[in-house]
């Protein structure tokens, strides 16, 4: 802004310098062209001498064409003598009057350029001829331009820090933004680290302590409930373990794009996941209408199908007569959609929000996950660049994920 | 009968009800137990008349759900004259989550997981239990 003023007042100094200029030469022009009109006329009384009457039709003619000019305020012409022949001068308000002492010395006081030229018969000075000239209709145009100039350089000022604003907040501001959240993240999750590795530990503790005391009392089967329930808090230890190691090392896992049947895949995990489809076992239903084969990184695809999955498993309702997991494929444009859903107990409402955060758990009394799945599930899917959706349904949970397809 | 307490624990770990239930056992405390595993489930306990008003309410902080802090927020909303005792029973060692709960003036205790059966013993003979 500072640099575009400068140009600014360099041109409005340039120009008003070159006007200045070219005034000067107009006003010698004029009283060149005036000089030369009036010779004749000049060098006519000079010859008489005595008769310093002059024709009024020649002066009307002569100066009043000269008016035409806006620059022009005064044209006085002098006799041989140097008394003025003829005279005329314009006012602020554009209106032209003769000769008057008074008038003649406002338009001197008033004029910003004059010229005197000689009124000549060969080598003989026979009068005189000066022109008065304002730069006044100059100067307002001049102003209106600067004007123009200030308005342009203010506006593409502001153009230039609104721009620079954003290109800042690109650059530096949302990038803090994000560091901020992810420092909010790594707190929460070291906060919920400590907590929760201690917990089952502590758990495990207390019942082994327990468990002993039963055993004393000869209380078999106490203790055995008791050691089942150290088992299980063991095995959560063991998964939590494994999935904050994934949390911990999932940006940084390095792994190739590879073509993958997404159909075998989601049979392969079906039968790695039989274990948990006990009791009343859960129809598996496949509704398939994309190509089987996509390109992705295999391993983080997996990890998405295998949480989503497993979690129906584990969630079913009891209550369902026909508990089901339905895997829907489509293709909508250049996008892969895989939909998984289920009729189990779903997410209370007041929860959905929360979905994809760390270490939220929705029904502990079924089954006590480390609550980083779906976390893992998202973090997954941003990096395959595909778009993971919970979308409510009236019973059981439903998963979107989107996968651009590409070559 | 109705001299005898009512507990209720709120904990998401089965392992820590079985652990009250066992550590009350032993003790021969005679007391109403209920069990909540998150803040929300034991908030509808409170608002069932049926249920009695328990004398102490064994409260986890990190719960699904309604957590420690938002069971404590809208029991103070709820019940601000109530003379229930709530002990906080945490793996939390930190001292701003110490701080944190006894600004409630109902928080008498805080506790850091397992609770000794010292601890709940104590806290039977205050209320009445043994």
């Amino acid at each position: 802004m500072i640099l575009m003023s400068a140009f600014v007042g360099m041109r409005y100094y340039v120009t008003s310098t070159n006007m200045d200029a070219a005034l000067n030469a107009k006003a010698e022009l004029i009283a060149q062209r005036i000089a030369n009109a009036v010779q004749p006329t000049i060098w006519n009384i000079y010859q008489k001498s005595g008769e310093r009457v002059y024709s009024q039709q020649v002066t009307s003619a002569i100066l009043d064409s000269e008016f035409a000019d806006p620059n022009v305020i005064g044209v006085s012409v002098y006799g041989n003598f140097g008394h003025v022949f003829m005279a005329r001068y314009k006012d602020a308000q554009g209106n032209i009057s003769d000769h008057s002492a008074e008038r003649h010395k406002r338009a001197l006081t008033t004029a910003d350029h004059r010229s005197l030229i000689s009124v000549r018969q060969g080598v003989m000075t026979i009068g005189n001829v000066l022109v008065l000239l304002s730069n006044a209709p100059d100067t307002a145009q001049l102003r209106r331009i600067l004007l123009i100039d200030a308005a342009q350089t203010l506006i593409v000022s502001l153009c230039f820090i609104v721009f620079l604003f954003y290109a800042i907040q690109k650059a530096l501001i949302r990038p803090a933004a994000q560091l901020k959240a992810a420092n909010a993240e790594l707190k929460e999750f070291s906060y919920r680290i400590t907590h929760d590795l201690r917990s089952p530990i502590v758990s495990s503790l207390a019942l082994i302590k327990m468990s002993e005391k039963s055993l004393e009392k000869g209380d078999t089967a106490q203790t055995l409930l008791q050691i089942r329930h150290i088992i299980k808090s063991l095995e959560y230890l063991d998964q939590l373990n494994h999935d904050v190691f994934e949390v911990l090392t999932i940006a940084h896992k390095d792994e190739d794009v590879a073509s993958v049947n997404v159909e075998h895949m989601i049979q392969d995990i079906i039968a790695l996941l039989s274990h948990l489809n006990s009791g009343t076992p859960i129809d598996i239903r496949y509704d398939y209408n994309a190509a089987a084969f996509i390109h992705t990184k295999p391993e983080r695809l997996r990890m998405i199908i295998e949480n989503l999955t497993s979690n129906a498993l584990k969630y079913k309702d009891p209550q369902e007569d026909s508990p089901y997991i339905k895997f829907t494929t489509r293709q909508e444009n250049s996008v892969f959609i895989l939909e998984i859903e289920d009729n189990g107990i779903g997410i209370p409402e007041n929860m959905h929000q929360h979905i994809f955060k760390m270490f939220k758990r929705f029904h502990p009394k079924v089954s006590f996950g480390s609550g980083l799945g779906l976390y893992l599930v998202q973090k997954s899917a941003h990096i395959i660049n595909a778009d993971i959706r919970f979308i409510p349904c009236e019973k059981g949970v439903k998963f979107k994920l989107s996968i651009p397809l590409q070559e | 009968m109705a001299n005898i307490p009512t507990f209720l624990v709120v904990d998401d770990d089965i392992i820590v009800h079985l652990y009250y239930e066992g550590t009350l056992k032993e003790l021969g405390a005679r007391a109403h137990v209920l069990k909540a595993y998150d803040g929300q489930e034991a908030l509808e306990m409170l608002i069932d008349k049926a249920a009695p008003i328990p004398a102490v309410i064994f409260l986890d902080i990190t719960m699904p759900g309604l957590d420690g802090y938002g069971f404590l927020e809208a029991f103070h909303k709820a019940y601000p004259d109530s003379e229930t005792t709530i002990v906080m029973v945490s793996s939390s060692r930190l001292e701003q989550d110490k701080q944190r709960c006894k600004a409630y003036k109902f928080v008498k205790e805080f506790i850091t997981k397992p609770p000794q059966a010292e601890d709940i013993e104590r806290i039977c003979l205050m209320h009445g239990a043994l």
